[in-house]
């Protein structure tokens, strides 16, 4: 019984009264594929500018390569800057598409359906995003997979106590896992879409939903694995931003040589993911008119979590500050007052005010149920958590023991260009997903009318 | 031949399913296909059928990537012993990250091809010509040896 | 109402005497006993009711059969308090009191620390009032609750436990500090799950079974929640390789029998909780739950004494007597919830 000649533009809510468990689900399914239609000039608009955004960066990069790192701004002491500050931020981003999908999974939240495939979607394109950058800061990008270990006419291995390789494990196996998530949560709703389609839409689809028919056999194996996969991702989120902090925190220097950072960057991380779901779920619930299907209460509850990593994050910086004192070490009083006053004092004043001030209004139930309030407050989080880290990579390099080793460190065109094409890179993934995969949680959604 | 029963309403499909597992129908000769899955059904027929071998490779794929973590650190640090940082050579603090990244790797991996491989998936005869049911629940049970 | 606060009033009275007989009366060495006690049961009781207040912001029903019992303990925040004013005399012991700064001298130590037990008592009274009569602002003092936990715990790490090895510091303790509160309060839980099995079937029948299962998940997940910062604190030290650092693992290390202590400390919080809660069944039986609660307890208690006895001499015989005089006050405690937490019609 499909309902092909229905109007599939029409959005309004099935029949009048009583609405039945079937006709929800046929309605969702209509909504879903209102999504796929033909892109709006407004849409062919966001991607081009993703798309230029893109060309700028590879630019900036084809630059880099040609001519060598002595065009980034990096220099001795501050040998890292914006693009390992690019790197944590978008390691981070794309924490919080796992914690929504795994995590609140395990947790029983219901909220958490109507943002997971755009949160699993997130995550996919920010660990696409985030593992460009290591390559970018090797300069001679056409020696990266000397990172892997492979038996080499060098008879050298990679050196397996270096946190930098533990980065590649953990980045790749993030990739690896949230792939494989993302797409496994997908299978049953590619056959939706499968069946909804025709032509050479219906056979690619076929193809990607590998002929998946829903049978009980398949449904009891998908949902032991979806288990099983949820339970291996959450301490899997946990480790990979615990092992991208150990890249500063198994130095010396003041600032990066301290024991919080692995549960306050994970922290962080889920912080400023949540703030880009926001960011990224507010304007395709509007585009894709699912007013009916993500509503206030969902966001209120994502802004509940929100406030909750903020919270964190403002307890991990109040000890920071306060343990340097405490211990009398004049390094670390050093650094942390270069932090308050010193060169990039701005920085930090900002990060303190988008991370921790501006979100503690989320106490008042009126602006967590304001989406557009919601919004701007996620764009100001993106704001403070780019400059969180790099505060914390470039003030500690610009100012650990010896005076004589002070620096300063500006980011040059070449790593803005490179930056901002990154943001182009991760954008203009999610607009081609979000026009070719589904964006709901479908079969999900589907099960929950019965509860 | 098959019979194929369709069930627009949930409750429906469950009695009719219960009645069918109670009357001694064996499961095998059932097709049952869902829009989406189900707590009850689940509980109905775990009664009937044993439970998903999954388990068994998430497991193996597990215990595979920590002992090979282990094995492809020390291994190669004893191959090439370079001391760095004023380390031992065989740092098991510094390995553990390693050996906790590949455990999680190769069972996500493994349970993934587990999956693959029990829920015979990819069905190239369903790609070319795909099932479709809609938003029914389907009984299809076979009567071929009535 | 008032009679039981007599009681207990009187009641704690007596143990802080006692406690103080024992102490400066007897060969107490430098008081890490005391010190001890004071740890391990502020940590249970502020953790107990951070468990339920947890519950009651998140909505969970896992925490409905143990609320009463968990919320119970919270007269005991007050018998700490005065445990910690006999303290004062061991302050001596500790590294920073022969120079003092602005934030580690007695006078203020003293003030705030007296000053935080009874904020934090009087926050968690009023939380447990709200939550038992299921009231509408129970969230929002359960909020507030944790925001004082928070704070309270790390206070405490802070300046009880870590002052100790001054001028070391790592920042994740205060964090790690209260993680194990949480820890010991699920453990609580699941020695609740078995001696009040009877009661909770009873009053709460299926939905009791399904808390039970989620406190035990809860206590796996915290297992190995706790396991990674307990190795990410211990990461840091060793890959610094920094003397001063260093010289706190050094000493616990070294030797036996502190180096068995040690290791046990992970075995116990974590190997033991990780391996038995992986097979449901496990999960599903009582006594093992109640098994894994003690070893949970066995493995901080461990845990804390590695850290104290470097650093304050303790008579383990006294600890024992401390240890049991507490634990019997908490079970009498507990055992009168009724006459000051019920839910008022």
């Amino acid at each position: 019984m499909n309902r092909k000649d229905a109007d599939p533009q029409d959005t309004s809510s099935g029949k009048k009264g009583n609405p039945t468990a079937i006709d929800y689900k046929d309605q969702l399914e209509r909504d879903i594929l209102y999504a796929l239609k033909k892109p709006t000039p407004l849409y062919w608009g966001g991607l081009a500018l993703a798309a230029g955004l893109v060309i700028w960066g590879a630019i900036s990069w084809s630059i880099q390569i040609r001519t060598g790192l002595g065009v980034t701004g990096l220099n001795n002491p501050v040998g890292w800057g914006a693009y390992i500050t690019n790197f944590v931020f978008w390691v981070g981003i794309a924490h919080s598409g796992t914690l929504i999908s795994a995590i609140l999974f395990l947790f029983r939240a219901k909220f958490r359906s109507r943002f997971n495939r755009s949160a699993e979607a997130m995550t996919v394109f920010a660990v696409m995003t985030a593992g460009l950058f290591p390559l970018i800061h090797l300069g001679r990008v056409w020696f990266f997979y000397w990172l892997f270990p492979y038996p080499n006419q060098r008879y050298l291995w990679v050196n397996f106590r270096s946190p930098l390789i533990w980065d590649v494990f953990a980045v790749s196996t993030y990739f690896t896992v949230s792939a494989i998530f993302f797409y496994v949560g997908m299978i049953p709703d590619l056959a939706i879409i499968r069946r909804l389609k025709e032509g050479i839409g219906k056979r690619i689809y076929s193809i990607l939903s590998m002929g998946w028919v829903g049978t009980i056999k398949q449904w009891r194996h998908y949902n032991q694995l979806y288990k099983f996969l949820a339970a291996l991702a959450t301490p899997l989120v946990i480790s990979v931003h615990s092992v991208v902090s150990w890249d500063f925190a198994m130095s010396v220097i003041p600032g990066w040589h301290t024991t919080i950072f692995a549960p306050y960057f994970v922290a962080g991380a889920i912080f400023s993911g949540c703030a880009m779901v926001i960011t990224l779920v507010v304007p395709m619930r509007k585009m894709f008119r699912l007013e009916k299907h993500i509503t206030v209460d969902h966001f209120d509850k994502l802004a509940r979590l929100l406030l909750f990593t903020s919270l964190i994050v403002g307890y991990a910086y109040i000890v920071e500050y306060t343990l340097a004192f405490w211990s009398g070490n004049v390094y670390e009083e050093g650094q942390f007052i270069y932090r308050a006053v010193g060169d990039y004092a701005f920085f930090y004043w900002l990060m303190i005010t988008c991370n921790v001030v501006l979100p503690l209004t989320l106490f008042v139930k009126k602006l967590r149920r304001n989406i557009s309030y919601l919004f701007v407050l996620s764009l100001f989080v993106n704001v403070g958590m780019w400059f969180e880290r790099f505060n914390i990579i470039v003030m500690s390099l610009a100012h650990d023991f010896d005076p004589y080793n002070f620096g300063f460190y500006i980011p040059s065109i070449i790593e803005l260009g490179i930056t901002f094409g990154s943001f182009g890179w991760f954008f203009m993934f999610f607009l081609i997903f979000a026009k070719t995969l589904p964006i709901l949680s479908i079969t999900e959604l589907k099960e929950e009318v019965h509860d | 031949m098959t019979d194929k029963m369709t069930f627009s309403k949930r409750a429906e499909f469950i009695s009719k399913l219960r009645e069918l597992l109670e009357s001694g129908v064996p499961p095998k000769k059932l097709k049952i296909v869902m829009p989406h899955p189900d707590h009850e059904v689940d509980e109905i027929v775990e009664k009937y059928v044993p439970p998903s071998k999954l388990k068994y490779f998430t497991l193996a794929g597990a215990l595979s990537g920590f002992i090979g973590g282990f094995a492809l650190t020390i291994g190669t640090v004893l191959d090439w012993p370079l001391i760095t940082g004023g380390k031992p050579l065989i740092s098991i603090p510094a390995f553990i990250v390693i050996v906790f990244e590949m455990t999680i790797l190769l069972g996500a991996t493994v349970s993934l091809l587990g999956f693959l491989i029990l829920s015979r998936l990819p069905s190239f005869k369903s790609i070319i010509s795909p099932e479709d049911y809609g938003n029914e629940f389907v009984i299809l049970m076979d009567r071929r040896d009535e | 109402m008032s009679g039981i606060q007599t009681k207990l009033a009187i009641a704690f009275l007596v143990i802080t005497g006692l406690i103080y007989v024992l102490e400066y009366f007897l060969p107490a060495g430098q008081g890490g006993a005391h010190l001890f006690n004071l740890l391990f049961w502020i940590a249970i009781i502020e953790g107990s009711i951070a468990v339920v207040a947890v519950g009651e912001v998140t909505n969970g029903k896992w925490v409905k059969p143990y609320r009463q019992e968990l919320l119970s303990v919270y007269p005991l925040i007050l018998l700490i308090g005065l445990l910690f004013v006999i303290f004062i005399p061991r302050l001596e012991y500790y590294p920073w009191t022969e120079q003092p700064g602005i934030w580690l001298n007695k006078n203020l130590f003293i003030a705030r620390h007296v000053i935080q037990l009874i904020v934090v008592f009087f926050i968690a009274r009023k939380f447990a009032r709200e939550s038992i009569n299921e009231g509408q602002k129970r969230a929002f003092w359960g909020v507030i609750y944790l925001l004082a936990f928070a704070i309270s715990m790390t206070g405490v790490a802070f300046d009880w436990l870590m002052s100790l090895e001054y001028p070391w510091f790592s920042t994740l303790f205060g964090a790690l500090f209260f993680i194990e509160a949480f820890y010991c309060a699920l453990a609580l839980a699941g020695i609740f799950s078995f001696l009040y099995k009877a009661k909770f079937l009873d009053t709460y029948g299926e939905s009791f079974e399904s808390a039970r299962m989620d406190i035990a998940t809860l206590l796996f997940a915290f297992a190995i929640f706790w396991a990674s910062q307990f190795y990410t604190q211990y990461l840091v030290i060793w890959y610094g390789n920094i003397p001063e650092e260093v010289s706190l693992i050094y000493y616990r290390t070294i030797d036996s029998p502190m180096r068995e202590f040690f290791y046990s400390v992970v075995a116990f919080n974590f190997i033991i909780p990780f391996i038995t809660f992986t097979y449901r069944r496990m999960k599903a039986n009582y006594l093992v739950f109640l098994i894994v609660s003690i070893v949970v307890w066995v493995g901080i208690a461990v845990e804390r004494l590695v850290i104290i006895v470097p650093r304050l001499s303790i008579n383990p015989l006294i600890l024992i007597v401390e240890f049991v005089i507490i634990g019997l006050m908490m079970i009498y405690v507990i055992r009168k919830r009724d006459s000051f937490l019920v839910k008022s019609t």
